[in-house]
């Protein structure tokens, strides 16, 4: 009994090991990425790129569903985007709230016909509106369906060569689109997709006003939390995940897409539980499968907020859906594990996101487990456990404050109070927040196996008065 | 500096290049463009900035023997109404159907007889990204004498091209009304249904729905478009009259 705890243990602790060390590559790949998009950035001239012709056009695509608190400011930020030629297409899913009267009203919208394509099948299109202030917006009425439906709904009506799928609750710099495109507009016959950093915040519209080097962390300390987690999934993770080659989720708050891609592989799917990590790995599947010169690139530039939870259960319901369709994509494209085929997706990104997504709750509950029980055997010394605990909480706070430093190192966004602030709580992160994540994470595994696909959408939080 | 293996050097002596903007640093950006020193879309933004000064020395662009120089010399000539006429009209014909686009976008913008028979010719072009600039263009530079053959694209197997013979349609405003009339009776239900969005948009519906709402000509659009368009005509003519209603009680 006494041995195999100590293996289970030693195991756990391997386990713990090798993530880190993985974690410390990445963050140094990430560094580099982001010194040579940091590079790139500065060697591009937005100024002509924002008035010049040969920029390509872009729709802008969102769905809306029961967001009727958030849709105004969402849609006033997209009409914003300082971009030579876009369009915006807002797809109600069927909302039950006043999502529709909202925008008929913010925008004077009218009923008009469009005759498109339908090249995906989706839930019936009650009706289109369009504005007779903004020529370029088009508001598509339909019944529930979906995320992933009411973004097929809207790629049958764009018009344009690439798409940026956004979420309803982001709001976007008005350089969004231009910091994004720049990559495509270098290189459009490889760069089949991008992505760039958003982070989160209580209430985004009041957070993106602010100019640059006044921002701050909003949102008390769950705010900044989550803060720290989203600058952490970009700059930790996705920069490396990027300059290897196997950037495996174009978030669904900001991704950019070549339509045509889109159309090859079938748009985005209805049979997850969301669409986003799941189409960034399906369009991997197909193009490494099929060995074909693509490349999906992630940036470091932050380009939106996006609305994080206000509260405890609304957080948990948020993050048991993400570890619900990360274990439902990777288990479902498992014959790219380990499978050279694939290149970098197969041998590092699948195995990654294995490793360190879908069996990491049942590691985690095991080595708390085992090290509560090695302790009270007295297999191990308090000292001990509390040693390897602040290690954790070192090599954590470590790995974040390195995120913080590439994200000022890029952005010189927010307020050297507030950057103070995010290094000051970061290493308390282990204690105050990795276990609501721990367990919103196991908690998703859970209705995984119990094979739920619900969105359990959150209520929004609520706002100040304007 | 222009082919400077570090993009940020190259990229900054292209804008300064731009920025300076004498004939000298226009013919480096040209020649670097002929080259393909620096990014080529990059050289082309800041050529373009310069307009009208780069001028005639982009006309030899058009004669290059690498297609996409000629591609950039034909869209760079857009803001030169008087320039290189007889040799765009002949590049309408140029192998490289990236050219031929190019040029048929550029002769979009400007008048005439040769003009206008050389974007007719190309609504037969074999590449649909062809046929999808020739009907804008002939749209533009013909007008209501176009609307017919354009109207006619409503029926196209390509979903872009029938879309940009509606943009062209739409541009013509009441001058496409009759070409597209006749085309609501069209075997092709893509073609009568993409009439009556035209026909919609530029308000022909709206005003026969407000002036002779028992019109057959009405109902036969009506039919054309389907039950949701005739929804949204009704939801948009009560919108029309209450707010016409409210005006008057005002």
């Amino acid at each position: 009994m006494t041995t195999a705890l100590t293996i289970v243990v030693l195991t756990c602790f391997a386990y713990l090991i090798l993530v880190t060390l993985v974690a410390v590559a990445f963050l140094v790949i990430g560094a580099l990425e982001n010194a040579v998009r940091k590079h790139d950035a500065d060697s591009n001239d937005f100024a002509t790129l924002e008035t010049s012709r040969f920029t390509i056009p872009v729709s802008v695509i969102v769905a809306a569903y029961d967001e009727e608190v958030v849709i105004e400011s969402t849609v006033h930020s997209l009409l914003a985007f300082d971009y030579p030629e876009f369009e915006v297409v807002v797809v109600n899913d069927g909302s039950s709230d006043e999502t529709l009267e909202r925008l008929k009203t913010a925008f004077d919208l009218a009923p008009y016909e469009m005759f498109a394509r339908r090249i995906f099948t989706t839930q019936p299109v009650r009706g289109i509106y369009r504005s007779s202030a903004y020529p370029n917006l088009v508001v598509v009425d339909k019944e529930n369906g979906g995320k992933a439906d009411s973004w097929n709904a809207a790629l049958n009506l764009a018009r344009y060569r690439y798409v940026c799928g956004v979420d309803a609750d982001t709001v976007f710099d008005p350089k969004a689109l231009l910091k994004a495109m720049r990559v495509a507009i270098n290189d459009p016959a490889r760069i089949v997709g991008v992505t760039s950093q958003i982070t989160t915040a209580r209430d985004p519209a009041a957070i993106i006003a602010a100019p640059v080097g006044r921002r701050r962390v909003d949102g008390g300390l769950l705010g900044l939390y989550q803060h720290l987690d989203f600058i952490r999934a970009f700059l930790n993770n996705r920069l490396a995940w990027s300059r290897l080659g196997f950037m495996l989720c174009s978030p669904g708050g900001f991704q950019i897409w070549r339509r045509d891609v889109l159309e090859e592989v079938g748009g985005y799917s209805t049979q997850f539980t969301c669409e986003d990590i799941e189409l960034t790995f399906r369009i991997h599947e197909r193009y490494r499968r099929e060995g074909r010169d693509y490349e999906i690139r992630c940036l470091p530039d932050s380009v939106g907020v996006t609305e994080g939870p206000d509260d405890i259960p609304k957080l948990v319901s948020q993050r048991e859906r993400w570890q619900r369709v990360i274990n439902e994509t990777v288990i479902h494209y498992r014959g790219m594990w380990f499978n050279r085929r694939y290149g970098a997706v197969g041998m590092i990104g699948a195995p990654f996101y294995l490793l360190t997504e879908v069996l990491s709750p049942a590691i985690e509950v095991l080595a708390i487990v085992s090290l509560a029980a090695s302790v009270a055997l007295g297999i191990f010394d308090v000292e001990v456990f509390l040693v390897v605990v602040a290690a954790m909480a070192f090599v954590n706070a470590s790995l974040t404050a390195g995120a913080i430093l590439l994200d000022d190192l890029q952005s010189r966004l927010y307020r050297v109070r507030d950057l103070a602030r995010l290094l000051f709580w970061a290493p308390f992160d282990m204690l105050l927040y990795r276990p609501i994540i721990a367990w919103a994470r196991f908690k998703g595994t859970w209705r995984f196996l119990r094979g739920d696909k619900a969105w359990h959408k959150f209520e929004r939080n609520v706002r100040a008065p304007a | 500096m222009l082919a400077d293996p570090d993009p940020m050097i190259a990229a900054a002596a292209i804008r300064t290049l731009g920025d300076i903007g004498d004939d000298w640093a226009i013919d480096l950006l040209i020649d670097a463009l002929r080259r393909g020193e620096g990014q080529r879309s990059r050289i082309a933004s800041e050529l373009d900035r310069l307009a009208p000064a780069p001028g005639a020395r982009l006309l030899p662009l058009l004669r290059d023997w690498n297609p996409t120089v000629r591609f950039w010399g034909a869209t760079l000539l857009r803001p030169y109404p008087d320039l290189g006429e007889a040799t765009l009209v002949e590049l309408t014909w140029d192998p490289d159907a990236n050219v031929r686009a190019a040029v048929v976008e550029t002769l979009g913008t400007r008048t005439g007889k040769d003009v206008g028979t050389a974007l007719v010719a190309r609504l037969d072009d074999s590449e649909w990204f062809v046929r999808v600039h020739a009907a804008r263009a002939a749209g533009h530079v013909l007008g209501a004498e176009a609307a017919p053959t354009i109207a006619r694209l409503l029926a196209e197997e390509r979903w872009w091209v029938r879309t940009a013979a509606k943009d062209a349609l739409r541009g013509m405003g009441s001058d496409a009304v009759p070409s597209l009339l006749s085309i609501l009776a069209h075997d092709d239900p893509f073609a009568r249904n993409g009439a009556a969005e035209v026909l919609q948009d530029i308000g022909f519906v709206d005003f026969l729905a407000s002036d002779n709402p028992r019109s057959p000509l009405l109902e036969r659009i009506y039919e054309a478009g389907g039950e949701r368009y005739r929804e949204a005509a009704a939801a948009r003519h009560v919108d029309v009259t209450s707010t016409g209603e409210a005006v008057r009680a005002a």
